[in-house]
């Protein structure tokens, strides 16, 4: 019995070396300006990054998602396991239906409301 | 002999516990007491410098916990930046207790001649890095 219970001690004190260890960081960015996209991904696929990464792509950003020249910056998301998303209600300001938007990216019904849903739970947010 | 030694090792395991958790909370305590206020804020419009390094002078006249204030121009501001204005600009920001940093990456994206800025003022890889490395640190950050 003691055995056990001092195996679970035990355990426990390791858990607390394996918490500190653990701590990620979680980001999420809202874009409209594709300009900076390839300094975000940067950013995304490199060793700083440790935890989940989101973009979420809002404004008259959204018609050029599909544009040839950001093949490459799609393909490093997927890669990377880099979340992407779209705001509904900028979509529906510009016209765009869910097939102008390309696959694999989530819609969601606002990007500020997304970004500060994210903010409760401790991501940190940048806005570009 | 046995139990003595199982028990032993239980009371040592329960004290290092114990002592990791204290450790862990007198850190919590001690940032918190030696908290500091530190921005990072980041523009891509020339015109809004003016109100920013009034902010940052502001701030560090009110606090006295008033760290450290980063002013990255990144984006196409960077085609904005005169050479011949940019030794003004610094010791505006000096005076304003601004930190200017201008964004490498974005140099490189508009194809903007790096060399005139290059020994006066701090050129950052990317602004975006930065900013979330920053935040990483207990920044407060802003986009402008």
């Amino acid at each position: 019995m003691r055995k056990i219970l001092f195996f679970c001690l035990l355990l426990m004190n390791l858990g607390i070396f394996a918490q500190e260890k653990s701590a990620t960081t979680d980001y999420v960015i809202l874009m409209s300006d594709l300009n900076m996209a390839d300094a975000v991904m940067q950013v995304a696929t490199s060793e700083f990054r440790d935890g989940h990464f989101r973009i979420v792509f809002y404004g008259p950003a959204l018609r050029e998602l599909n544009d040839d020249k950001l093949q490459t910056f799609r393909d490093y998301a997927m890669k990377y396991k880099v979340e992407l998303a779209v705001c509904k209600l900028s979509m529906q300001k510009l016209g765009l239906k869910k097939t102008d938007i390309p696959e694999r990216m989530e819609v969601v019904e606002n990007a500020f409301t997304d970004a500060l849903r994210l903010q409760q739970k401790g991501y940190l947010q940048l806005r570009l | 002999m046995k139990t003595f030694i199982s028990t032993l090792l239980f009371f040592l395991v329960c004290i290092s516990g114990n002592a990791q958790v204290k450790m862990l909370s007198a850190q919590t305590v001690s940032v918190e007491n030696e908290k500091t206020f530190n921005y990072v804020v980041l523009t891509k419009n020339l015109e809004q410098l003016p109100s920013i390094f009034m902010t940052a002078k502001t701030l560090a006249g009110k606090e006295k916990e008033f760290g450290q204030f980063d002013l990255v121009i990144y984006g196409d501001a960077v085609k904005d930046i005169k050479p011949t204005e940019i030794e003004e600009m610094i010791k505006n920001a000096g005076d304003h207790k601004v930190n200017l940093l201008i964004c490498g990456y974005s140099l490189k994206a508009f194809k903007v001649d790096s060399s005139p800025f290059e020994d006066t003022v701090k050129i950052i890889d990317n602004a975006v890095l930065h900013d979330l490395q920053m935040q990483n640190k207990g920044f407060l950050s802003l986009t402008l």
